[in-house]
């Protein structure tokens, strides 16, 4: 990508227009709730048996390599996974069978929050939220920075590093082919038990909260992910605390970007003003000292030229002395020469 | 000259052994852990008595003194040594709970007064070499206690209420007494004995409380039993307190009503304060089924044995803490509430299957006659439907007839409300061959072959299991109740709606809380057989995997 000059100088316009209105700025960016009608997933951990069916939807729809396990492998549950190569999502148990108690599992992806880290911290701009939900990845213009797995509050997002030459992040689309497509992401469409819900952000809501009304034996009482981290499209119930579900409550709800905004809203008056200032006390100095030089030999000039005038009045004083004197002289010579002359002819006439 | 700092004389590498030091010294908190990890480990006893009686004359300057009575009362009567060597007699006969005084006394002398006796006694034990205790200040106020607490209240049970009366020959005046103002003494009223509770609160100048009443009663009583004649009881702190031994303690499989001539029937119903006021027909409530189904009367009552409507009146008054009788009848949390109690029911594995389902923040319309099928309040007071059969405490458990229970009233008159109460049972007018045999779920047959469901098998547990219980067969006593399980929120008939009728494509927008067809079957069979521990709960326990569907995946990669 090429930057033209105009660009460049309208960004940096931009950038001292924002950071003039810095407080406004963040103020709008808290009052963002993500795009409206976007859509989401709701994850009801109380219904999710463990069935891994997401597991191999995903596998099958995004046409990725096949596991070493079969999906059907209960003994995955043994260790908690996360996303590696080829595994966008992975369902892990939390706690096992007890007291006539099911076990508890919970199915693991991308979060695709309303204001994503991975994109704030991204610097060629590889994530990108779309208006339908999904925080879309574009792999081509990917550097391998992995900036985004350190921004991430989760650490959601994975990473080809068995792939020596060409290694991209991996991370969940929410199937968003498939949405606009019309179709339903592929996890959400194998669950058997409904587990997951897709709709849009705003009927989840309203669906968590009437599960939570109905049933507060069984649930917490509260959405993760319905502010999280500034918000989420994928969202979670659950009847353990969120803590124990591998769901950290200590992320707070301000989206990402405002954590950042002030300090970046700093960068166009460091790295825009500051050179122009310190440019420009240069150039005042630069000038002071050019007008001072100019003056200064504008003086030895002018003095030069009073001392040349003084010398060639002087010079035209003496020649004129000189030729005066010279004419005299010569009239001198000539008035003598005329006498000689007038005084030889007497004598010759003589 | 200015002062130099005092590091400036310690040269480079001591100010390098220093910033380690300081470096160390920061981090330790985080190996520290092992601290904590100690204090969850500690012993646990239930002996413990904290003596920090003083700080109620000021603030204490050391940590209180952790004291474990059993330790030094089981130490003391080996040697032959009584409890007179630390607790002196009241006028009365009793022992003064606290330790070797009457009155407390003034901050210092009650600080002198364990400081010479306790390292009195520990000194004079060291000197003849006996077992003894510590004699220096840490020894006894450590900041740390060495043990944890694990005491636990004490209550009489049923069970342990009868082996008790049993054990005073059923004299009631035994343990029950109340005070007479008049003759400004304790006295006995047969029939009108309260839980300990009642009266004893806190303590005040004149009225023991709870605990030490307790501690008198129980523990002078075994005291002055010797346990020849008669059964005792524990004297120890742990032997009341100490979770094994409250677990060891003998309960009784079936344990006679107990003589206090309470109804066996009653109605729930506003009392008369509130005549005019109240507009629901009155509950029919049997009171002696709900005692063999609890603990302690405490567990309705509370502490006092009165009526729920003396207190809780209909607009709530200050004697029942302002609750309404609704609240007190309804509320869905309490442990003391009718609704609360049989929610708690409905959550046992038997129940749990169906109820689960349904929304647990209320009771729909239609639950109120479940309750509610009594007359009228304004005919309420005509019927006077209080059955009690009067019975004499020296029958009660001898006298097998006591349980025959008279359909008279108290008033002589029969009431249609006993044999309205006890011939409830829960019917099926439905015809076996009305009722399915099978039903198989094939509509949305893919990766998986058809489900045969047992349909009349299942009616036919669940009917039974509803048989087996009185509380069940009293709320299930109609079809609706038992097929509207599953065939949830449609009108109850031979011929239900199919699930399909309601459940369809999942995510519906317009139907936002009604889950697809596959989620609808899934929810409700799966989430039956995991609550109810019913096999199977796996996918191929119900129908077969028709094909692996991996299989027809490309291999060709990404």
């Amino acid at each position: 990508m090429s930057i033209s000059r105009r660009n460049f100088l309208g960004m940096l316009a931009a950038a001292g227009a924002s950071a003039a209105v810095g407080k406004k700025a963040q103020a709008a960016s808290a009052d963002f709730t993500g795009y409206p009608d976007s859509y989401g997933v709701l994850h009801d951990t109380t219904l999710c048996v463990g069935c891994r069916s997401c597991e191999e939807a995903c596998n099958r729809v995004n046409n990725l390599p096949a596991p070493e396990k079969p999906f059907t492998d209960k003994t995955v549950f043994e260790k908690k996974r996360r996303v590696v190569t080829g595994v966008y999502t992975v369902v892990n148990q939390y706690k096992e069978a007890k007291d006539g108690k099911p076990p508890i599992f919970r199915k693991m992806q991308c979060n695709h929050c309303l204001e994503p880290a991975c994109a704030n911290a991204c610097f060629v701009s590889a994530f990108k939220k779309t208006p339908e939900g999904p925080v879309v990845y574009d792999p081509s213009v990917c550097v391998g920075c992995r900036f985004c797995l350190l921004a991430c509050p989760w650490a959601l997002p994975g990473y080809e590093y068995d792939d020596p030459f060409a290694p991209v992040v991996i991370r969940c689309t929410m199937c968003y082919p498939r949405i606009l497509e019309g179709k339903l992401p592929g996890c959400v469409e194998a669950c058997p038990m409904e587990a997951l819900t897709f709709g849009k952000r705003d009927d989840l809501i309203k669906i968590a909260r009437e599960r939570i009304r109905r049933h507060p034996e069984r649930y917490q009482d509260h959405i993760y992910g319905e502010h999280e981290n500034g918000g989420t499209s994928w969202m979670y119930i659950s009847g353990e605390p969120f803590d124990d579900v591998g769901l950290r409550t200590d992320i707070g709800t301000t989206p990402p970007p405002k954590l950042t905004a002030g300090a970046l809203g700093a960068v166009p008056i460091v790295v825009g003003l500051w050179p122009v200032l310190l440019t420009g006390i240069y150039g005042i100095n630069k000038r002071k000292e050019k007008i001072a030089a100019k003056e200064k030999a504008d003086a030895v000039a002018k003095a030069i030229a009073e001392k040349q005038a003084e010398a060639d009045a002087a010079l035209k004083a003496e020649k004129e002395k000189a030729k005066k004197a010279q004419a005299g002289a010569v009239e001198k010579a000539v008035k003598k020469a005329l006498a000689d002359a007038a005084k030889k002819a007497k004598e010759e006439n003589a | 000259m200015r002062e130099r700092p005092a590091y400036h004389g310690i040269g480079k590498t001591g100010r390098i052994v220093l910033l380690i030091l300081l470096a160390v010294g920061l981090a330790s908190p985080c190996f520290g852990g092992g601290h904590h990890g100690d204090k969850a480990a500690k012993p646990k006893r239930a002996d413990l008595v904290t003596i920090d009686g003083m700080k109620a004359l000021g603030p204490l300057e050391r940590p209180p003194v952790q004291f474990k009575h059993d330790g030094h009362t089981e130490k003391l009567l080996s040697e032959g040594q009584t409890c007179a060597a630390c607790h002196l007699s009241l006028p009365d006969g009793r022992l003064s709970q606290k330790f070797l005084r009457l009155e407390n006394g003034s901050r210092d002398a009650l600080m002198e007064l364990y400081h010479e006796k306790c390292i009195g006694c520990h000194t004079e034990r060291k000197a003849k070499g006996l077992a003894t205790g510590a004699v220096t200040c840490g020894g006894c106020h450590a900041r740390d206690p060495e043990y944890a607490s694990n005491a636990q209240e004490v209550g009489f049970d049923k069970s342990l209420h009868w082996r008790h009366i049993e054990a005073v020959g059923k004299k009631c005046e035994s343990c029950h007494h109340e005070y007479d103002p008049k003759a400004e003494k304790t006295v006995y009223k047969k029939g009108h004995e309260q839980s300990c509770r009642d009266c004893h609160k806190e303590d005040t100048e004149t009225r023991s409380g709870m605990k030490t009443a307790g501690h008198w009663s129980c523990i002078g009583c075994h005291l002055a039993t010797d346990g020849k004649s008669r059964k005792t009881g524990p004297v120890d702190c742990a032997g009341c307190h100490h979770p094994d031994r409250q677990a060891a303690v003998k309960t009784l499989n079936t344990v006679p009503r107990l003589p206090r001539n309470q109804p066996d029937r009653v109605m729930v119903a506003a009392s008369a304060a509130d005549a005019g006021l109240a507009r629901m027909p009155v509950a029919p409530f049997n009171h002696e089924i709900h005692e063999n189904a609890t603990d302690t009367c405490r567990v309705c009552h509370h502490e006092g044995m009165q009526a729920c409507n003396q207190c809780h009146t209909l607009e709530g008054h200050s004697r029942g803490g302002g609750v309404k009788l609704e609240m007190a009848m309804h509320d869905m949390d309490s442990d003391h509430s009718c609704v609360g109690c049989h929610n708690a029911k409905k959550a046992e594995t038997a129940c749990v299957g169906c109820h689960k389902i349904m929304d647990q923040s209320r009771l729909p319309e239609s639950a109120c006659l479940r309750c509610h099928y009594g007359p009228k309040p304004e005919e309420y007071s005509k019927h006077r439907l209080v059955e009690t059969v009067m019975r004499d405490v020296d029958a009660i458990g001898e006298d097998a007839e006591e349980t025959d229970l008279s359909h008279e009233g108290r008033d002589g008159e029969s009431t249609w409300l006993t044999g309205e109460m006890l011939n409830r049972t829960a019917p099926l007018s439905f015809a076996e061959s009305d009722i399915p045999e099978t039903v198989t779920v094939n509509v949305l047959e893919s990766q998986y072959g058809p489900a045969a469901f047992p349909h009349r098998k299942i009616v036919y547990s669940m009917l039974k299991a509803v048989r087996e219980s009185k509380m069940a067969m009293h709320f299930h006593g109609s079809e609706d109740a038992l097929c509207q399980g599953c065939h949830h929120n449609s009108p109850v008939g031979k011929k239900p709606p199919m699930c399909r009728s309601c459940h369809g494509q999942p995510f519906n927008a317009d139907k936002i809380h009604v889950p697809g067809l596959k989620g609808a079957y899934h929810q409700q069979c799966m989430g039956c057989h995991q609550a109810m521990k019913i096999e199977p709960v796996g996918c191929t326990g119900c129908h077969e995997r028709k094909s692996n569907p991996m299989e027809k995946i490309d291999r060709a990669g990404r």
